[in-house]
Order: C-alpha cells, then sequence, then structure tokens
C-alpha cells in the first residue's frame, strides 16, 4: 500500500561504505566506563547508585521523571565515582563511573518482560532505557504516546542510513532482519498502528531481500511492508522520509504524529525487540568506526561508556593523526576534541579523518541559487544566513528558520564554500531567544 | 593530537566560484577564436585590454575596500570577456579601457563587489560606452576576406531596419557579416552554452522563454523569425547574460519571468524603436526588477510555515 513520492532537493555526497561487509564484532571489555545521565533528549536522570555499590550489566543506575529514559550499567563492576560534570556538548549532568570486574555478568535480576496492553508495552519500551538510535536520542516511549485527539496511521521505519561511512544500520539488517521485522510487528500490534513501512535507500538490496523474506518467513505482508527509495541524502531526516513514503507533510512546527506517523530507526526498533526477548535493557551499541586514519574499519559492538580513546585502541588504533574526529556521519555528526569521552546511547560512528574533512574558507555568496535547489525543506538557506548573521529575526522569521533541519545538503553544495549550516543554526537559537522575548507581553517596570 | 573543532557538515562536494567562473570563460573560449578568425588579432587586442582592465581594477578595488581580493575567482575575467564580446574589433584600446573600468569600479564593486551588484557589469559598461563614446561604437567592420583592410559594413539589424536583407542563415550562424566581435559566431555562442548546460552551471530556465518571446513578437509582427534569432546580440545575451546568477532571479519561476520580460523588451526595441538593437538595454532592464520577482516567486516551504512575528 506504500509507494514512492517526491520530495525535493537532495545532494549525492561519496558514500564511503567501505565498510558493508564487515560483520558486527564484540572487543575486549574495557576496564572502566563513565557513563552520563543525559544521553537522551529531555531532563538528565538521577542517579541511583552510591559509590561502592557493586552493579552488573543491566542494572539500573540513573532514572528520571518526565521526558526521560532510564540508564543502565554496561559492565558488571564497582561504582567509582557518582559526579556532576560538564560534558563536550556543554550541557551538565551527573556522570556515573564503573570500574570493571572482568567478569561482564548480566544482573540475574533480569526477567523477560510482559505486557497485556498499550500502556503497559510503552512502560516496558521505557524500562529498556531505548532512545532514538539514528542520532536523534528523544526517549523512544515517549514518541509511542500519541497524544489525545491525534492517531498514528502508519508505523515509518528509517533504515535509510544515507549519511556517508556508517554501516551499523545495514549490519542490523542483515544480521538480525527477523528481529528487525518482529519488532516492527509487535510495535504496531501493541500500539494499533494498521500498517507499518521499513524505507530502505536502493543502495542496499541485499538489506531489501532479507527483510522482504524475513517478513515472508513471519507471514506478517499485510502488516510490514519495504520501500526501496532512491539513494539521496537526506532521505533519512523524518520529515523527508515521511514525505517519501507516505507522501504527507509534517506541518510547520509539528511532530511526525501531527502527519499521522510514528518514526523509529531501524536498530532503535531491534533493541526494543532485543528488549522484549531477552529482557536486556539498552547496554551496549554498534558503532561504525571508519575513515583514512584507522587501522581497522568496522562494525563494533561496544559497551555504552566506553571513551573513545580506548575504543579506538582496542579496534587496532590509528595509522597516522586524524585531524578531525567526528561522532555520527559527517554530514550532520559532531566533532570531538577530547577523545576520552564516552561513547553515548545514540552514537553510530567514530570517524578519524585526516584529508577529507578540511575545508577551505568562505568566499562571498554568488546568488547561484544551488543551495535553494538541493534544500529538501524547500527553503531559502542563502537568505537564512544572510538574516543569520545579520541578527534579523523578522527576516529569519519570514524565511521559515525553524522549519530547517540543519541537514547540510546547502554547505555541502556551495561553490563559495560558505557554513551555511552553521549559521542557520545559530540563527535558529538567536530566533528561539528573541522570539520569545519580542512576543512575550511587556513586562511593566 | 590537535583536533579540528568545526559544526557539521564536515563534507564538501567539488563546486567553487572559481571553477564556475573558469568554466564561463572556457565556454567563450570558441567565441574568441572565431573573433579572431572573422575579425582578426583585433579582436584579440580589444579581448586581453577589456580583461585585463578588469582584473586590475577588481584587485584594486579590494585593496582600497579592505578586503581579501576576489580578482583571482575569474568572475571578472568573465566580466572582461563578455564585454569585450559586445564591442567591435577595431574598438579604440582606451573606449575598452574605460567601459572595463566603469563595469568593474561602478557596477560592480560599487554595489559591493561579486554577488551584491544589481546590474550585469558586462552590459552596464557596454551600454557606458554606447552613451558616452557613441562615435567607438558607430561603425562595425565588416569579416576578414571580404576587404583586407578593416571596411565598416553593415549589422544585419541595421540592413534589416533599411529594408535590405543580404546575408544567408549560413553566414549569420557562422558570423560571416559585419557586427561586434562575439556576438555574430551563433554557432560558438551555441557550443559554449551547451556545454554549460552539460556541467550544470547554467539552466534555460530563462534563456528560453527570453528567445522564443523574441520569435514569438518579432513573429507575429510579420518578421522573419530566425533571421532575428541568428542577429544582433541575442544569443550572446540570452545565453551569457541572462544566465548570470547574481542579476538574474533565483527560482525558476523567476527566471521565466524575467526571460520573458528580456524577449519582451528586445522584440519591442527591435520592431519600434530608432536603435536597431534593444538586448543591453532589455536585460538592464529587467536587471532592476530582480528583487522585486525574486520575492514574489520565492520557493514554498515545506510543511507551511509558522510565523511567530509576522
Amino acid at each position: 500500500m506504500f509507494s514512492l513520492h517526491k520530495t525535493l532537493g537532495g545532494v549525492h555526497p561519496p558514500q564511503c561504505k567501505d565498510t558493508r561487509d564487515c560483520p558486527v564484532t564484540s572487543i575486549d571489555p574495557p576496564k572502566q566506563v563513565r557513563i552520563p545521565l543525559n544521553m537522551h533528549i529531555g531532563a538528565p536522570g538521577k542517579p541511583c547508585v552510591n559509590v561502592g555499590d557493586h552493579v552488573y550489566i543491566g542494572t539500573l543506575i540513573g532514572d528520571g521523571e518526565g521526558l526521560c529514559a532510564p540508564t543502565h550499567a554496561t559492565v558488571s563492576g564497582t561504582v567509582t565515582s557518582v559526579a556532576t560534570e560538564t560534558l563536550p556538548t556543554g550541557q551538565t549532568a551527573p556522570v556515573i563511573e564503573i570500574a570493571s570486574d572482568g567478569k561482564m555478568e548480566n544482573d540475574p535480576a533480569i526477567v523477560k518482560p510482559t505486557y497485556s496492553d498499550k500502556d503497559e508495552f510503552i512502560e516496558c519500551v521505557r524500562k529498556s532505557g531505548v532512545v532514538g538510535l539514528g542520532g536523534a536520542s528523544f526517549p523512544s516511549w515517549f514518541k509511542m504516546k500519541c497524544p489525545p485527539g491525534k492517531k498514528f496511521e502508519f508505523l515509518v521505519v528509517n533504515a535509510m542510513e544515507c549519511e556517508p561511512f556508517i554501516t551499523s544500520d545495514y549490519r542490523q539488517m542483515i544480521e538480525h532482519s527477523e528481529r528487525v521485522v518482529d519488532g516492527v510487528a509487535r510495535i504496531a500490534r501493541a500500539l494499533g498502528i494498521p500498517a507499518a513501512v521499513i524505507g530502505v535507500e536502493d543502495n542496499k538490496p541485499e538489506a531489501v531481500d532479507k527483510l522482504r523474506e524475513a517478513i515472508a518467513e513471519k507471514g506478517v505482508g499485510d502488516l510490514v511492508e519495504v520501500l526501496m527509495v532512491p539513494t539521496r541524502y537526506p532521505m533519512g531526516g523524518e520529515k523527508v522520509l515521511i514525505q517519501t513514503c507516505t507522501g504527507r507533510a509534517v506541518p510547520a512546527g509539528g511532530l511526525p504524529v501531527d502527519a499521522g506517523c510514528l518514526v523509529l530507526n531501524v536498530t532503535t526498533v531491534s533493541r526494543i525487540e532485543e528488549y522484549f526477548r531477552y529482557g536486556v535493557p539498552l547496554v551496549r551499541k554498534t558503532v561504525t568506526i571508519a575513515g583514512d586514519c584507522v587501522a581497522n574499519p568496522g562494525n563494533y559492538r561496544i559497551p555504552i561508556g566506553m571513551s573513545v580513546k580506548d575504543v579506538i585502541e582496542t579496534t587496532g588504533g590509528l595509522v597516522k593523526e586524524p585531524r578531525k574526529i567526528i561522532m555520527g556521519g559527517p554530514m550532520m555528526g559532531r566533532t570531538i576534541t577530547d577523545i576520552d569521552c564516552p561513547i553515548l546511547k545514540a552514537n553510530n560512528a567514530i570517524l578519524c579523518l585526516e584529508s577529507k574533512a578540511i575545508l577551505p574558507d568562505e568566499t562571498p555568496c554568488i546568488r547561484c541559487g544551488r543551495c535553494v535547489r538541493v534544500c529538501p525543506l524547500g527553503l531559502m538557506p542563502f537568505q537564512l544566513d544572510a538574516a543569520s548573521r545579520a541578527h534579523d529575526v523578522v527576516k529569519l522569521d519570514e524565511f521559515a528558520v525553524m522549519n530547517c533541519m540543519e541537514c547540510g545538503s546547502c554547505a555541502y553544495t556551495c561553490p563559495a564554500h560558505r557554513r551555511i549550516t552553521a549559521s542557520i543554526r545559530e540563527g535558529k537559537g538567536f530566533y528561539r531567544s528573541e522570539s520569545a522575548r519580542l512576543t512575550q507581553p511587556a513586562k511593566e517596570a | 593530537m590537535n583536533l579540528i573543532n568545526e559544526a557539521s557538515p564536515h563534507f564538501h562536494g567539488d563546486s567553487q566560484t572559481t571553477k564556475i567562473m573558469g568554466a564561463v570563460c572556457l565556454a567563450l573560449l570558441p567565441t574568441l577564436i572565431a573573433a579572431i578568425v572573422l575579425y582578426g588579432l583585433g579582436s584579440a587586442v580589444v579581448t586581453l585590454v577589456c580583461v585585463a582592465t578588469a582584473l586590475v581594477c577588481e584587485h584594486l578595488c579590494c585593496i582600497i575596500m579592505k578586503r581579501e581580493s576576489t580578482a583571482g575567482d575569474f568572475s571578472c575575467v568573465v566580466t572582461g570577456m563578455l564585454l569585450a564580446f559586445t564591442l567591435p574589433a577595431t574598438c579604440p584600446w582606451w573606449v575598452a579601457a574605460l567601459g572595463t573600468a566603469f563595469a568593474i569600479v561602478v557596477v560592480k564593486m560599487l554595489f559591493g563587489g561579486i554577488g551584491t551588484n544589481v546590474f550585469n557589469p558586462a552590459v552596464a559598461g557596454r551600454v557606458f560606452i554606447m552613451v558616452c563614446l557613441p562615435s567607438a561604437l558607430s561603425s562595425y567592420p565588416d569579416v576578414q576576406g571580404k576587404a583586407l583592410d578593416a571596411i565598416t559594413g553593415a549589422t544585419p539589424l541595421a540592413m534589416n531596419a533599411a529594408g535590405a536583407e543580404p546575408y544567408s542563415y549560413l553566414d549569420m550562424l557562422l558570423g560571416n557579416h559585419a557586427g561586434a566581435l562575439g556576438e555574430t559566431c551563433i554557432l560558438t555562442l551555441l557550443l559554449g552554452y551547451i556545454f554549460l548546460l552539460a556541467i550544470k552551471v547554467v539552466d534555460g530556465w530563462a534563456t528560453v522563454p527570453f528567445i522564443a518571446t523574441v520569435a514569438i513578437v518579432t513573429g507575429c509582427a510579420g518578421e522573419d523569425i530566425i533571421y532575428q534569432l541568428l542577429s544582433g546580440g541575442l544569443a550572446l545575451g540570452a545565453f551569457f547574460m541572462a544566465t548570470d546568477y547574481t542579476t538574474t532571479p533565483m527560482t525558476p519561476r523567476g527566471k521565466i519571468i524575467f526571460g520573458i520580460g528580456c524577449g519582451l523588451i528586445t522584440a519591442l526595441v527591435r520592431l519600434f524603436a530608432s536603435a536597431p538593437e534593444g538586448v543591453a538595454f532589455s536585460i538592464l532592464f529587467m536587471n532592476m526588477f530582480v528583487p522585486l520577482i525574486d520575492r514574489y516567486t520565492r520557493t514554498q516551504p515545506v510543511g507551511g510555515v509558522k510565523n511567530a512575528l509576522i
């Protein structure tokens, strides 16, 4: 019932997916992990262990109220420190340090979860600690709570993996296709969603075949469908994905549910299904390690909280000194300068790059219109860039700055190498504070 | 480890201002060669003078304006070449230099330099010469071979206005007649334009409506359409000047409006005005409306706009 719908713009960055045939392998467990309690969008969790406590893999170490996701220990051992720290992202949150006892024992209290209705199901998802693993890190359970008066008509599973280098979702589909399909069917049934679609780019035909085989095997063809879409960045952007698969546009300022959609990443679905099968919450993450500086590029199963430094060393180290280390893909990932920082729940790649990531200097805009042509959301990036730099809040409003999802297509294609995306990102921050100030009723003096 | 901290995206495609402008220069090269063949080395001298003046003026302006020099990005080379192409091969060197200096200093740099000028510098430079030094443009040399010395010939449009039609379509296509040095050889101009289309530096959103409008309007007035399309500066203007990034609208819809406007004015000037050619005027005239056209032909954001302030 799903068919391909047209979307605007997009670019074709080099794919660099050399690690696609590298099976996911486990690595030697780390001696120590440092786990921040804010690995999700929303309020950071509160620690529920103390220094000296013994923990197992899967023991709850932090949780909170409202928009929050629980955090679990990822190695067995002893809590050595519970302290509030400022993280490289600029946020402040409690960080729990655990020294491993080397046994890597699962918590004996782990049981397979059961549920009988929608609310219990969502509570189970909450307890799994799963957040948006494609990089957004929004607590999955919170997404599943449909606001009153609205309805999920489609479950859209994001398996596009449109960023260069990253192949961790691809490996998930190849190695655990039946788990993915089971997960999709389980979530759709539990939440009463009548139709589910898994969107995959056509550069991954093997994944499409595997998923279709699994769907036929499980006999869920009337519920779950695979849609192969043209390979084009940013197909995996939530709004673009929804438009491609359903033809609907998420209204400005709205959420996917306003277009009747629940969107989950394919690895998120797989992890949720894993939790329902075995009861082990989210404690490990498959991460693609790649880039021209890495000795052994590949896909590795890494305990959350292990430091980037340990990960690089354990997987064989570097062959040359990188100029940039990127957490995530090269289009939307974040650079880090401190390699002691931990792997987070939503990290799906570590890229160590020497030459490729050095960008030339900015030159003046020549109004060529390339940014307008490639914008997947029909915006005018060059106008937003100029308005952001001029701190012109009215212009930012006029040109719909908040619609921007920062996919980076405009800056990627700009012949003047202007940092359009970075400038718009700053413009969004400025707009947020300034429009709040301007629309507030004037305070009495 | 000395790691760079930078905002995404960390990849960049291979597009580059210098490459784009260089490609335009390359696209103009066959026409320059044709001009040398047709009108002699004078074509090369005029072009060289224009390009050199453009480079020097842009560099000096950047120094005075205390900004990084943009002379190296080939955009002023494009301006110099285009301006030279609208001049006769016998144009005095100082006229060519003065026109170019006006184009770069007044029309381009005083309006903020690359990307911010309102008028097409090459076209404005040509009109400047036409208005201030009309004697330099009063006569066009005929092609070599027809006469050993540069003897003044009548341009096709001038002859058309006089009621004669002496040139064959083939001569018109090859530029085998009197005219500005880079305007007459339609074949090489078309070749250059197709090259730019193929490498996606330009599109046809303004060019096609421009040419189509001229054809329709002059055709309705009973003129020979093919003769109209092959004469004057239409090819040069529609292929290389109505496709300029800075001085034309941003979106396809805007470009179509721009092209139709240019075509309409060109045709009306050709049919009714005292001047034989209207391409330059039409482009300058439509340049003025670009901000307005841009305003009303914006792209529509997917999912609409949620304005908080307006």
